[in-house]
């Protein structure tokens, strides 16, 4: 455990589903930040500095990555191949958190070097309990990556 | 023997036969002479010299016989002359009875050798008797009668005789008239006999020459006479029918309508003709009988005996029925054509189901211009590609679409084999045959149609089954996570949250419930649809408008209708949805312009003119990458947008069930973006609405 603030990429199109992650992890006092991201395009102008986020200020490097696969304009699946592609980004841990229980998203997301797959599970006591351990996990123990 | 020869000669040689009349007359004279000879002989009266002049007439009477005349006719009246000279002299002069010899020789010689003989004998009679008269007046005659004659006698005499010769010659002259008359006149009937006869056996040859049998009918059917070159052609004998009414000889319907003929052609007096079969033992023979007027009451009726036209009629008909039923049969049909030196196709012949195949007849084809003329333009690569492998000596197996008179393409099969002249190393022909392959390819294409469809709809079907295990899900995560924190606060007694997310909850239903219908509304496109019906396209945008009123009101949104626009035929109400989620998609990217505007109007650009319905916006526009994505089932370009993400699945899909396609232009973000779909002309899409 360190004391150093966590950044939490959230990109999630379905703003209640964001909500519920923003929620849980703030209820177990995890994140210390999350960044709600809507769109795969809007993900990929925060994580390579384009557009609206040209400024380095105004997108810090996340710490971790909450992907959520169906996504408008860019695919989910897409973001995760640009970012694991990326000299730069590709140290980012990026877990998959989606609703698709499909063996093909999965077999994709991990043949694209996700660092995880979770699915989103339907009813709140198993959401919040795999919110806590998520957090635990990537923010307690997992040792992140340093910039 | 051989001093017998030529009087042997003389009488068993083939006579010389003159002149019948002549020999009749020599032989007569010569046979009266010889009887008066004979009972001069018997009586004694100068028996001596009688039995000479008897052997010289028996000599001439032979040779007579056998035709020689010209001894008797010279020698006889002249012995006799001289005979009864002698005799005059020598007995009792002019009233010795052989004085009578003189007329008898004058008669002799006009009646063997005419007037001419007459007048000779005649001058010589009177000169014999003058002579007489001269020697007894000079006493250098003397007999016991000599001085009882004076010159007056003599004179008399010579007279009498020159009398008798006058006579005998104007009673030979006028013989001879008649002879001559009665000769022309028999030669003139001999040789008008002949000219008949000529006459008679051309004719006969003539009727003999035609092949027909020539029957003389009575009115009432009864054969009176027949005609028939060889008897072997008459089917009985003549016994069998002469006489009799044809109803006795011939089969009933033959005599019926024989006499019935009969009646009409004695009537009207023009000719009739019918045919008839009768069974000749084992075998039918067909005639042909033709009927004339032959006299007040009969006619005349050829029959020509015609089954072997009628066979060959039959064998004909039956090998054109032959040919016409396996041209029926096949669909195939083969050709032969020339290739001239410069390069032309000569289409030579064509047999089989030609006119089926392309509608033309083979004058018509090869006027229109032949093989060539008839190709789709389309094909004329392939065709061209066929050309120059013939053209190489290898036969070409090739399948091209041809223009039928119709009009319309269709589909054949081509088996063409090169004709090549060794000598010359060259193409000169192609033969083959052409198949009609236009239903195999229809089966094809309709096969490859319906496998693309299936495939189609089993990724649909994949893609529906994962987004709708996504979509569905999501909803549900929303309930079941904020009906916890809803607990949790309750518990509390945390009341902050609540109404929002009671509402987040509800929101959540109604979007379940709305992707579930649209879901239904998506899975009916295409099995629960409206009869096709013509309508006018701008009555279809007309509705449109008239449901997304409030919205268009609610944003200002200025809309522009392209007239004219054409009349569609399709699912009515489909339509009407089409353009209701387009122009409320459009409406959606308008959004946040100040002066939102939406255009809808038909353009034909497609190549083959069909109208391009479009809507226009100037909203912020799609970047090309996703023009294909926006037609996805829940791919949705805005996170914020409201809508399932279905609506553009649901128009690509009552686009496609219509026959036509969909797409987007759009240059990019900024730019505004125009939808754009096509529907199928009517023909072509009327069976997969059914």
């Amino acid at each position: 455990m360190n004391g150093e603030p966590v950044l939490v990429l959230l990109i999630e199109d379905n703003v209640d589903h964001a909500e519920l992650v923003m929620r849980t992890l703030a209820d177990h006092r995890i994140a210390n930040r999350i960044q709600h991201i809507l769109d795969g395009q809007t993900a990929l102008d925060y994580l390579f500095r384009r557009g609206d986020y040209t400024d380095p200020q105004s997108s810090p490097r996340p710490h971790l990555v909450l992907l959520d696969l169906r996504l408008p304009r860019v695919d989910g699946l897409d973001v995760l191949k640009a970012i694991k592609e990326s000299e730069e980004l590709r140290q980012v841990p990026v877990v998959v958190l989606t609703t698709s229980e499909a063996e093909r998203d999965v077999a994709r997301a991990y043949h694209y070097h996700a660092n995880s797959y979770l699915m989103k599970p339907v009813g709140y006591e198993d959401f919040a309990r795999l919110m806590d351990d998520l957090g635990f996990y990537w923010m307690s123990w997992n040792t992140h990556p340093r910039w | 023997m051989t001093n017998w020869q030529w009087l042997k000669q003389i009488l068993l040689a083939e006579p010389a036969l003159e002149d019948r009349g002549a020999r009749q007359m020599v032989i007569g004279v010569l046979s009266v002479a010889l009887a008066v000879d004979v009972f001069m002989i018997i009586v004694e009266v100068n028996w001596l010299v009688m039995i000479g002049f008897g052997a010289l007439l028996l000599v001439a009477l032979l040779l007579a016989w056998r035709g020689h005349l010209t001894p008797g006719r010279l020698l006889v009246p002249l012995a006799g002359l001289v005979m009864f000279a002698y005799l005059m002299f020598q007995n009792y002069g002019l009233r010795d009875t052989a004085v009578l010899g003189l007329p008898m020789v004058l008669l002799s010689a006009s009646l063997m050798i005419g007037r001419r003989g007459a007048a000779l004998y005649g001058l010589l009679g009177i000169a014999v008797v003058l002579l007489l008269g001269a020697a007894e007046s000079r006493g250098l005659v003397r007999n016991p009668m000599s001085g009882l004659n004076t010159p007056a006698d003599y004179l008399t005499t010579s007279v009498s005789i020159g009398l008798i010769t006058a006579l005998q010659w104007l009673v030979i002259g006028r013989l001879n008239d008649n002879i001559n008359s009665a000769r022309r006149s028999e030669a003139a009937q001999r040789q008008a006999n002949e000219a008949l006869r000529v006459s008679e056996a051309r004719q006969r040859a003539l009727l003999n020459a035609i092949p027909e049998l020539v029957f003389r009918i009575r009115r009432d059917g009864v054969f009176l006479d027949y005609h028939v070159s060889q008897v072997e052609r008459l089917a009985a004998p003549p016994e069998a029918f002469l006489g009799k009414p044809v109803q006795a000889v011939m089969p009933p319907s033959v005599a019926e309508q024989t006499v019935q003929l009969i009646g009409e052609v004695l009537a009207t007096g023009q000719p009739a003709q019918f045919e008839y079969a009768l069974s000749l033992g084992s075998e039918v023979h067909y005639f042909d009988a033709r009927m004339v007027i032959g006299g007040a009451d009969e006619v005349l009726t050829t029959v020509r005996d015609i089954t072997e036209r009628k066979r060959a009629e039959e064998r004909l008909h039956a090998s054109e029925e032959r040919y016409r039923l396996i041209s029926n049969v096949i669909s195939d049909y083969t050709f032969s054509t020339a290739v001239l030196p410069d390069g032309q196709l000569h289409l030579e012949w064509v047999a089989g189901a030609f006119e089926s195949i392309t509608g033309y007849t083979f004058v018509e084809y090869v006027a229109r211009g032949g093989w060539l003329a008839a190709l789709h333009p389309a094909d004329a690569a392939q065709d061209a590609a066929d050309m120059a492998q013939l053209q190489t000596n290898r036969p070409v197996i090739s399948e091209v679409r041809t223009t039928t008179k119709s009009g319309r393409l269709r589909w054949v099969r081509v088996y063409a084999h090169p004709v090549w002249d060794q000598a010359a190393n060259c193409l000169v022909g192609i033969y083959g045959a052409v198949q009609d392959i236009d239903e195999r390819k229809r089966v094809e294409a309709e096969r490859e149609n319906l496998i693309r469809e299936l495939e189609s709809r089993n990724a649909e079907l994949e893609r529906f089954t994962y987004t709708v295990s996504h979509d569905l899900k999501g909803p549900l995560i929303t309930i079941r996570g904020f009906l916890g924190f809803l607990t949790k606060d309750a518990l509390a007694g945390n009341t902050e949250r609540l109404a929002a997310d009671i509402k987040r909850i509800g929101d959540a239903a109604d979007k379940m419930q709305r992707l579930l219908n649209e879901l239904l509304e998506l899975s009916r496109v295409g099995r629960l649809m409206n009869p096709p019906v013509e309508v006018a396209f701008e009555a279809v945008v007309r509705d449109a408008l008239e449901l997304l009123q409030g919205q268009l009101a609610a944003r200002a949104v200025q809309v522009d209708i392209v007239t004219p626009l054409p009349v569609v035929y399709g699912d009515r109400v489909r339509l009407v949805e089409v353009m209701q989620n387009l122009i409320d998609n459009a409406v959606k990217f308008a959004r946040n312009q100040p002066k939102p505007r939406i255009e809808i109007g038909a353009r034909a650009a497609e190549p083959d003119g069909q109208p391009v319905f479009f809507v226009r916006d100037n909203g912020l526009g799609i970047d090309p990458q996703y023009h294909e994505r926006v037609f996805g089932l829940f791919n949705k370009l805005d996170a914020q947008s409201e809508g399932t993400g279905v609506g553009l699945a649901l128009v690509k899909r009552i686009v496609e069930v219509h026959g036509g396609r969909i797409w987007v232009e759009s240059a990019g973000e900024g730019c505004g973006s125009t939808f754009c779909f096509t529907l199928a002309e009517r023909a072509a899409h009327t069976d997969r609405v059914e």
